[in-house]
């Protein structure tokens, strides 16, 4: 593969900014519902958000199968995901161990994601999704693993049927997904062992 | 024939770490089950810490300040060797103090001092399932996990009392982890286990030889499997610590002569000389 | 009084250097160049190789020279070593049946196409001591030239010859044991063994398992701890080349040739009323020459298969998980051997509860006299 000139970089320094990456995702999910700070890569071709981007080049490669969602199932990101990470690029996302997409547009169900077995509930999908902000809309009440009592958490872009789903993916523990909110400059975790009351 | 090399950052290469730090994150969105990884043979021995080791170079950075312990001192002869190899393979700062160490990679001991929520505290793991004495195949233990079949454990725990009037396990003691899994501590003494429950750090467990990551996120449940007639209960020495005269730690046994006389002192090194006003180590 | 134990540091270099002076031993002797060692302990070279999963004399020799001799410590170094080597990827699979052969002998026919070769071999050696090695050695022997010829270049593989005729499971197996379905040849360097294993993955550990627990279960086997009545079909060694399909290219090159030992083992028929039986099969593979690694790996993969051959698991060489988590003599003897690291903690935890238990029970005694 060579690298053309309208293929857009990846980190600037690769070691430092995978590591750099991982550590404010091991944060988020480790405290979830927490902003954790994260420098995404600029210059991701859009409508890849810096920080999905980020997330994406620090945890994935040939080992890991990728579904982009519709708007981000583009030549000019699929390149991007291609020739950065070497990810085979999967067209079901009940398929993928990573499954990238929006909130605010065609976002994948939930549900229907790998959620791993019984014997091996790891082998289940992470969902990397890019979001606009947090702070508003209304806020869901967070508790377990990483949360000292209860923490108030909310994203304008997460509908109720987000929250559904997200409820509904937790009460099947251990089974499950977890999900990564890539927002313009943090990361919030939202693993399957968060209970979330609206 | 010249081979010399120079290795990556932290000596694993970015794709092993890759593969880590993907089963770290699991590890930590399911709290207490050993997520499998195709751990490396590292250039130290199996049952040296090299799954503490792996998940060490996987998680750290050049901003991280590194504490390593063995049996809760950062003098014993293997902690000075995996304290060497960061320095050299990662080049990061390294303390032996508890307070100023960002990630702690320990074997057998958690720190006196209360950890905080800006730390990581790894710990090498020999054994990783909890139930492998009671059965040794995996295929076997993996389905007890699997159904949440907790029984066996609680029997074997009954048979002690029964036998001894006690629970014979004093370290390794197995742990509930948020109400599901069933977890190997790793062999600390029980006398820690209480440290585990709620700690405000992240907690990485690491089992090279046998190929298994698993973690508590912070401020999770972690109980020690007890009994209502026979509660859970830590150590206790009648001596203080004969240097610093703590009575709240874990003091190892001294043996001064052959005429049966000994002394107690922490086993916890950094918390000891702080507490006596020595110089670090 | 009592002092800290400190000075870890200095200890551990001070035991290097010790080390460093034992393994040269005396000074007035020659030291041993590394290529004394892959010319003259060949056999050596050949099983750190094995084990050790990376074909490399050169490197193999200094494992052997820097491990003072103890091969488990050499293979472990070219473990270490190996691991860090990166991937370009996969070789195209070398083919046995075109081995430019040095050795090849059947003990199921008296001759065949291709005929035995006896070749380099201790089987008929007298075992007493050369003195003559004591110093100079012999002279080289004259090999006459029509033996130094290469054998014969068509050396058709005996359990090919069976399998022509129908008498001979397919070389897969009766099923699709030989991979996860999805064509692809596992890597347990590259992921964990979950069970049950695949013939691929357990063929894959077998080869890097340690010489000594893979003699020891085989030998098992024949002793009725799995028994499966086998025949050295064939055991062949000589050289096999490599080739590899660069993705630039899209076509195999030959990158190297390399020493192989081979061993199929013919093994007790299986059948039903519907299928006519056939004789089944044991496999063993190995870099160089290694003829016991081989027969052994062979007798024990035979026996792993019980499952997939409807026999009833008894055995210890029978028991996948059992044979595949204790063969790695890397594994095994990193966590016997750390038993000597500190664990004065779990120790005197363990004290503590002993005295406690002791003085409970002293006084009860006491109590009860009373």
């Amino acid at each position: 593969m060579t690298l053309t000139n309208d293929l857009s970089p990846g980190f600037d320094e690769p070691v430092d900014g995978a590591q750099r990456t991982f550590r404010a995702v091991l944060e988020a999910l480790s405290r979830p519902g927490v902003p954790v700070p994260l420098a995404g890569i600029d210059s991701a071709p859009a409508p890849m958000k810096p920080t999905l981007a980020a997330a994406a080049l620090s945890l994935l490669d040939h080992e890991t199968s990728v579904y982009l969602a519709p708007p981000l199932a583009i030549e000019s990101v699929r390149r991007y995901i291609a020739f950065h990470t070497g990810a085979p690029i999967v067209s079901e996302p009940g398929e993928a161990d990573f499954v990238i997409a929006l909130a605010d547009r065609d976002m994948p169900d939930v549900l229907q994601l790998k959620a791993g077995t019984a014997e091996y509930p790891d082998a289940s999908a992470t969902l990397l999704l890019g979001i606009s902000g947090f702070g508003t809309g209304l806020p869901v009440r967070l508790s377990g693993p990483g949360i000292a009592d209860t923490r108030e958490f909310s994203s304008g872009d997460l509908t109720d049927d987000f929250w559904t789903h997200a409820r509904k993916n937790h009460t099947r523990f251990p089974l499950g997904i977890d999900v990564i909110l890539c927002g313009p400059e943090s990361v919030v975790g939202l693993p399957r062992s968060t209970s979330i009351a609206v | 024939m010249t081979r010399g090399q120079t290795y990556n950052f932290a000596y694993l290469d970015e794709q092993t770490k890759r593969m880590i730090r993907r089963a770290i994150l699991k590890a930590v969105a399911i709290p207490g089950y050993q997520v499998p990884f195709a751990s490396r043979e590292m250039p130290m021995p199996y049952g040296w810490g090299t799954g503490g080791v792996q998940v060490t170079a996987s998680v750290l950075g050049h901003d991280d300040v590194l504490k390593v312990i063995d049996q809760g001192a950062d003098d014993t002869t293997n902690a000075v060797s995996i304290r060497k190899f960061f320095q050299k393979t990662a080049g990061v700062e390294t303390t032996t103090e508890t307070a100023n160490a960002s990630v702690i990679q320990t074997r057998h001991r958690i720190p006196e001092e209360e950890l905080r929520a800006d730390q990581i505290l790894v710990y090498q793991v020999p054994i990783p399932e909890p139930l492998r004495f009671l059965e040794p195949r995996e295929t076997e233990t993996r389905t007890m996990h699997a159904l949440e079949e907790y029984g066996l454990m609680h029997v074997k725990l009954y048979e002690d009392i029964s036998r001894h009037g006690h629970i014979a396990t004093t370290y390794a003691y197995p742990v509930r982890v948020n109400a599901r899994y069933i977890m190997d501590p790793s062999p600390i003494p029980k006398f820690d286990n209480p440290k585990m429950h709620r700690m405000a750090a992240l907690q990485l467990f690491g089992a090279g030889r046998e190929k298994r990551i698993y973690a508590i996120p912070p401020y999770t449940q972690v109980h020690s499997l007890d009994f209502e007639d026979h509660p859970f209960e830590v150590q206790q020495w009648d001596q203080a610590c004969a240097i610093c005269g703590a009575e709240v730690s874990f003091l190892d046994e001294i043996i001064t002569d052959d005429a049966g006389g000994r002394m107690f002192v922490c086993s916890d090194t950094d918390f000891c000389n702080k507490r006596s006003g020595s110089t670090a180590a | 009084m009592y002092v800290a134990v400190k000075g870890g540091e200095k200890a551990i270099d001070t035991a290097h250097d010790l080390l460093a002076k034992e393994r040269r031993g005396n000074p007035d002797i020659p030291e041993i160049a590394t290529a004394q060692i892959a010319e003259q302990l060949t056999l050596a070279v050949d099983r750190v190789m094995s084990e050790g999963s990376l074909y490399d004399r050169g490197l193999a020799a200094l494992a052997i020279k820097q491990a003072r001799g103890d091969l488990i410590e050499a293979i472990f170094l070219i473990r270490a070593y190996r691991t860090t080597m990166p991937r370009f990827g996969y070789s195209e699979p070398v083919e046995t049946s075109r081995m430019t052969i040095r050795r090849r002998i059947s003990a199921t026919y008296k001759d065949l196409p291709g005929g035995q070769i006896l070749g380099p071999t201790f089987d008929y050696t007298h075992r007493l001591l050369d003195f003559n090695l004591e110093t100079e050695g012999p002279a080289q022997p004259e090999i006459g030239s029509s033996v130094s010829r290469p054998a014969d270049a068509h050396m058709p593989r005996v359990l090919d010859l069976l399998g022509k005729e129908g008498l001979m499971e397919p070389p897969d197996g009766a099923s699709a044991a030989r991979d996860n379905g999805d064509g692809k040849v596992g890597d347990l360097t590259r992921e964990p063994v979950s069970f049950p294993a695949d013939r691929d993955v357990r063929l894959q550990n077998l080869a890097r398992g340690d010489e000594g627990f893979l003699l020891a279960l085989g030998y098992s086997t024949q002793r009725g701890y799995g028994r499966n009545h086998p025949f050295a079909g064939e055991v062949r060694m000589g050289e096999v080349r490599v080739e590899f399909v660069p993705e630039e290219l899209g076509f195999a090159i030959e990158i190297s040739e390399i020493t192989l030992t081979e061993c199929e083992m013919v093994t007790q028929f299986k059948g039903s009323k519907d299928v006519p039986p056939q004789f089944t099969r044991g496999y063993g593979l190995a870099f160089g020459h290694c003829e016991r690694k081989t027969m052994s790996m062979a007798l024990v993969d035979r026996a792993l298969r019980a499952d997939e051959l409807g026999e009833e698991r008894q055995a210890p060489a029978q028991d996948e998980e059992f044979v595949l988590s204790h063969s790695d003599n890397i594994q095994a003897t990193g966590f016997v051997e750390h038993l000597k690291l500190p664990h004065y903690v779990d120790f005197q935890s363990e004290l503590e509860l002993l005295r406690k238990m002791r003085a409970e029970i002293a006084k009860a005694h006491v109590e009860a006299a009373e």
